[in-house]
């Protein structure tokens, strides 16, 4: 993977715009040859292969586009003929489309060529994240597909390859295994690195605000893959996660691995502003953390006590204060108003309360919460 | 007792403590003379001279006859479920023809032309399964016949009698006063009376010898408007067949055929696609031999002419050098006694068809499912060359139903049976014979013996005023029937104010109390959360008195988990206990405002885990889930609390 030179080859007529380009200078076009290892399902054990995964810069320096050539069909007994198969991916590690040689094709079982409408339908299946072919297994495909599935002898059918017409090119499975493979899985996590390489401050407050849940988190991720923690940038994290949830794993994440000034400020506002699920990972996250807080944190926190409305997010709040700040005046003073709140709730604030130092009002109201619900405790 | 007091104590004080020891019986020891002197046939001691039979009387709830994958489920079932039982099974070792007589491998529900192809059987043969992997990862099938053992004898209330035959019955009226069951290998008979019987044998002898209805051969295709049947009934069924396995040599090794083998006409044969010789380690399930007359009794004949067939095929593949593939291969173990398909069909108060299972009818009386293709076998097997080996009539879309009545007879009132013999046309059993729906129909089986024991009922008596508790009992002991989730009124769980996950990743906490425990064809059942160490809560509004919290976790019943002959077979398996189930759990009560931990388990091999305790009184409980056998996070389907 660190084997990063220019590249001189060219491969396909398409490219020949590029042509002008090819030079080494930095406000151009430019392309970056990574020798990469990457494994295939096909492969025995899932076996690594060396390739050389293509970067294509634009003229900004930022990684626009990928590319990898292939082979059309992995297997050990081949079963079909293998021609070369070149895949693109965008920035993000996403497919994007596979291109031939002038004058290659691609075959069917049999011999049989693809025709038009099967180099059309295995853009979709290499398309689909959730292809059926995500899940099978390579020697599925190998078994030849026949009716048995006998009883001693179920497996030659048991296990074959079983699709729906139009998850597959009919003949052509292995085909289709083959390349969904190589244009999903590990490849993705790869170009994703070597993209976020080239990224700025600015290209991740772009992304970040890109109302692109795709994007965003490919910022996030790199943030946290490349330890960046400027401000401006982890406040756009905290502004976008509170808005979106589908960012609070990864986002919790790069904070989790930052320092405990950042860590502790950014968990507090994701439970200032966030929303409940942000505030159970959030107050989940404190309760695991081994990062020792700033003085008087806890404390400050019971002061949002009023933010927390559902069962969980209290229980898990009481918790926390049971094994990081017990007994402070603070959050019993807050707890205090709770014990009105709805059964649920107001039992375990009662619990709490009555393992904590209370004065004469607080031990007053606790009696009388008990002389209440006594049986329902 | 405990076991190693029992064998202190040794057979005599068992007995005497009042014939069943409470830990699984050790067979054998029916002796009870403590009298050392030599045995002297001159002199008459009694037991020598005169009749040498031992006999012994025993008394039981539920007497289950045959040990095969289905006797043992309904063995187990029943003791489970709070019943005495006694398993007869006339063979040294346990599994039928999964055992390491016959090595037949425990298939179930597969290729399925729906988005899961497999659904796995759960319930007890899943619990074998997955024990078999953990003490048997080297696929040794003397070594599976143990771990069935071992499942068998530890169950409390449970005695196995090994090397024992049913051989004739008391009848009172229509009802089954006992059975009279001979062990060999200690000349000893004994009369086994019962509440319940269950016949799991597959050729049914206790139950054909008590008078019960039933048929055998194939129905034509009125009677029950069969598609796929013979347009005449006649006596045709399934055949008997060996397996063997080989070894290679890593040279080329002669074959030197038996002086009795029959040639094989490979020509005609082959133009099966069918009968083709695609690998060279397991034998050939179309190496077959059936009858139009009576299999039972031309038994030892089709033995006999079955090894000279088999013989004759592997000479063909040894010799006619069409087979390079088999120069290093050398034969290391074939079967003595044929496993056997069909014989005795019993009639219950309802006959499952062809139609109801291609049409999935519903049956209100569900208690296990199938759905194998209908693999009907050709009359006459190797001996039937002009037909093909096997019709694989139809597949199916989904899985069906088989329903209760099928499972007791029609006309003798205390008598249940399971496995291949009950009551299904020809053409239904060409599907609901595969071990994994067989093993359900066990499990079933049993379930209904112990709960008309206790209830003091017949098998019909349970459908007509019990058929609910029934299912729901099989539910809460991880059976499993399409489109009857579990509601039991009994579950405590179902009350809860509210159900919450420390994480989620996929599904959602609550659906863990939707009365269903596996994730249907796009419909999910389960919660999943991000990691390990993740926490399940349960909160009531008022106090709850509980003993037990039960569990269903993820085994992935989409993947096949059984043992297979040929280790080329084992393909997209894992040799070991899933990935995904849960290794270690507790469970914790909140009491008085503390969370006290109740119960845990280590080293968790199963998919239901019922974690027992000692009555608290809480409005919370705590599931602790801390590690799973190898997957990153944690999967379940249900949560009970009793
Ligand atoms: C060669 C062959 C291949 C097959 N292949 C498969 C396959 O790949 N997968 C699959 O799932 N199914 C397969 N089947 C079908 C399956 O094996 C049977 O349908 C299933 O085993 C029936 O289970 P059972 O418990 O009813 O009977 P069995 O497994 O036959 O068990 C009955 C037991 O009862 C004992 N018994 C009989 N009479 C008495 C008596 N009087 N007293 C005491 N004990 C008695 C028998 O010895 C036996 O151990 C195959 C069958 C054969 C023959």
């Amino acid at each position: 993977m660190n084997f990063n030179k220019i590249l001189i080859l060219l491969f396909f007529p398409i490219w020949f715009f590029f042509q002008n380009g090819e030079d080494s200078s930095f406000s151009k076009i430019k392309k970056i040859e990574h020798q990469i290892t990457v494994g295939h399902p096909g492969n025995e054990d899932n076996g690594l292969e060396q390739s050389i995964l293509v970067e294509v810069r634009n003229k900004k320096g930022l990684a626009v586009e990928f590319y990898m050539n292939v082979e059309s069909v992995i297997c050990v007994k081949s079963v079909c003929k293998v021609v070369p198969v070149r895949i693109y991916w965008n920035n993000l590690g996403g497919y994007q489309k596979y291109e031939l040689d002038k004058g290659v094709t691609l075959e069917k079982y049999e011999a049989d060529l693809f025709e038009k409408e099967d180099y059309v339908k295995l853009q979709s299946i290499l398309s689909d994240l959730d292809s059926p072919f995500k899940n099978v297994r390579i020697d599925e495909i190998l078994t030849v597909v026949d009716e048995t599935h006998n009883d001693a002898d179920a497996v030659s059918g048991a296990t074959a390859l079983e699709l729906d017409e139009e998850d597959t090119v009919p003949g052509a499975a292995l085909t289709c295994f083959t390349l969904w493979h190589w244009a999903h899985g590990d490849i993705e996590t790869i170009i994703r690195n070597f993209a976020g390489e080239s990224l700025k401050k600015q290209n991740f407050l772009k992304l970040l605000n890109s109302k692109n849940v795709d994007k965003q988190l490919f910022a996030v991720e790199q943030l946290d893959e490349r330890k960046i923690y400027k401000k401006i940038l982890i406040e756009e994290v905290i502004k976008q996660t509170t808005s979106n949830n589908k960012l609070l794993k990864t986002a919790v994440n790069y904070f989790e691995n930052s320092d405990s000034k950042i860590y502790f400020s950014a968990i507090k506002k994701l439970l200032q502003k966030g929303n409940e699920s942000q505030k159970i990972v959030s107050l989940n996250s404190l309760l695991k953390s081994e990062l020792v807080p700033p003085k008087g944190y806890y404390n400050e926190l019971s002061l949002l006590i009023s933010n927390l409305k559902s069962y969980q997010e209290i229980s898990l709040f009481l918790r926390l204060m049971k094994s990081k700040n017990p007994n402070s005046l603070e959050v019993v003073s807050q707890l205090i108003p709770l014990l009105k709140s709805d059964l649920l709730i107001s039992r375990n604030v009662y619990w709490f309360l009555k393992k904590q130092q209370l004065n004469k009002n607080q031990e007053q109201q606790l009696n009388i919460f008990y002389k209440e619900y006594q049986d329902q405790l | 007792m405990k076991r190693r007091n029992f064998f202190k104590t040794g057979a005599k004080g068992a007995l005497a403590a009042g014939l069943f020891p409470i830990m699984g019986d050790i067979t054998a020891q029916t002796s009870s003379s403590s009298d050392k002197r030599l045995f002297n046939w001159n002199e008459g001691v009694e037991g020598i001279k005169g009749d040498p039979i031992r006999r012994k009387t025993l008394n039981v709830d539920v007497a289950v006859i045959g040990g095969g994958m289905s006797g043992i489920s309904a063995a187990v079932s029943a003791a489970r479920n709070g019943a005495k039982v006694v398993l007869v099974q006339d063979r040294p070792v346990l599994g039928g023809n999964a055992s390491s007589e016959m090595r037949v491998t425990v298939n179930g529900v597969s290729s399925l032309q729906n988005k899961h192809k497999v659904e796995r059987e759960t319930g007890i043969v899943e619990e074998l399964l997955i024990e078999n992997w953990h003490y048997n990862p080297q696929e040794s099938y003397p070594v599976w016949d143990h771990v069935l053992y071992n499942y068998v004898i530890r169950e409390k209330n449970l005695t196995l009698l090994l090397n024992t035959s049913a051989l004739s019955v008391e009848m009172n009226d229509d009802k089954i006063k006992s059975v009279v069951c001979r062990q060999l290998t200690t000349e000893t008979d004994f009369t086994i009376n019962a509440a319940m019987f269950c016949d799991c044998s597959g050729d049914g002898f206790m139950a054909a010898s008590a008078g019960a209805e039933f048929r055998m051969g194939r129905e034509g295709k009125a009677e029950f408007n069969e598609k796929f049947a013979p347009d005449e009934p006649d006596g045709w069924v399934m055949g008997d067949c060996f397996m063997m396995i080989t070894k290679d040599m890593g040279k080329p090794v002669p074959f030197y055929a038996p002086d009795y083998a029959i040639p094989f006409d490979a020509e005609t044969a082959f133009k099966d696609k069918h009968r083709k010789v695609k690998q060279v380690k397991e034998g050939f399930w179309w190496v077959e031999l059936s009858s139009k007359v009576d299999i039972i009794g031309e038994r030892d004949e089709i033995r006999h002419r079955l090894m000279a067939h088999f013989y004759g095929v592997w000479d063909h593949i040894k010799n006619s050098g069409d087979f390079p593939e088999a120069e290093n291969i050398a034969l290391d173990w074939i079967g003595s006694i044929p496993g056997r398909r069909e014989s005795r069909r019993f009639m219950g108060d309802y006959i499952l068809k062809e139609g109801d299972l291609l049409g999935n009818t519903q049956f209100n009386d569900a208690i296990a499912f199938g759905g194998w293709s209908l693999d009907e076998h050709c009359p006459g097997g190797i001996e039937n060359l002009k037909e093909p080996a096997s019709y694989f009539h139809s597949r199916f879309n989904e899985v069906y139903q088989v329903p209760f009545r099928c499972l007791y007879s029609r006309n003798i009132s205390n008598l249940l049976f399971a496995g291949r013999n009950v009551s299904v046309t020809h053409m239904a059993l060409s599907s609901t014979r595969i071990i994994g729906t067989c093993s359900m129909m066990g499990q079933a089986a049993g379930t209904a013996a112990a709960m008309c024991a206790e209830k003091g009922v017949n098998p019909r008596g349970l459908y007509q005023k019990h058929m609910n508790e029934l299912q729901e009992q099989l539910l809460r002991d991880d059976s499993y029937f399409p489109y009857r989730p579990a509601n039991d009124p009994k579950d405590k769980a179902k009350k809860v104010a509210t159900i919450f996950a420390s994480s989620t990743s996929s599904g959602e906490a609550k659906l863990l109390l939707d009365g269903v425990s596996r994730d249907e064809v796009d419909k999910i059942h389960h919660w999943q959360s991000e990691g390990l160490n993740e926490e399940l809560q349960l909160e009531w509004s008022k106090p709850q008195n509980l003993t037990s919290v039960e569990m269903k976790f993820d085994t992935n019943l989409q993947r096949k988990m059984m043992m297979h002959k040929d280790p080329e077979k084992n393909k997209g398996q894992i040799i070991g206990i899933p990935p995904e189930l849960i290794k270690n759990l507790s469970v914790e009560a909140r009491i008085k405002g503390d969370w006290v931990e109740v119960g845990k388990v280590e080293y968790n091999k199963t998919r239901l885990v019922k974690v027992n305790f000692n009555e608290v009184k809480t409005t919370a409980i705590r599931v602790k889930l801390k590690e799973t056998h190898g997957a990153e996070s944690i999967k379940m389907f249900e949560i009970r609390c009793y």
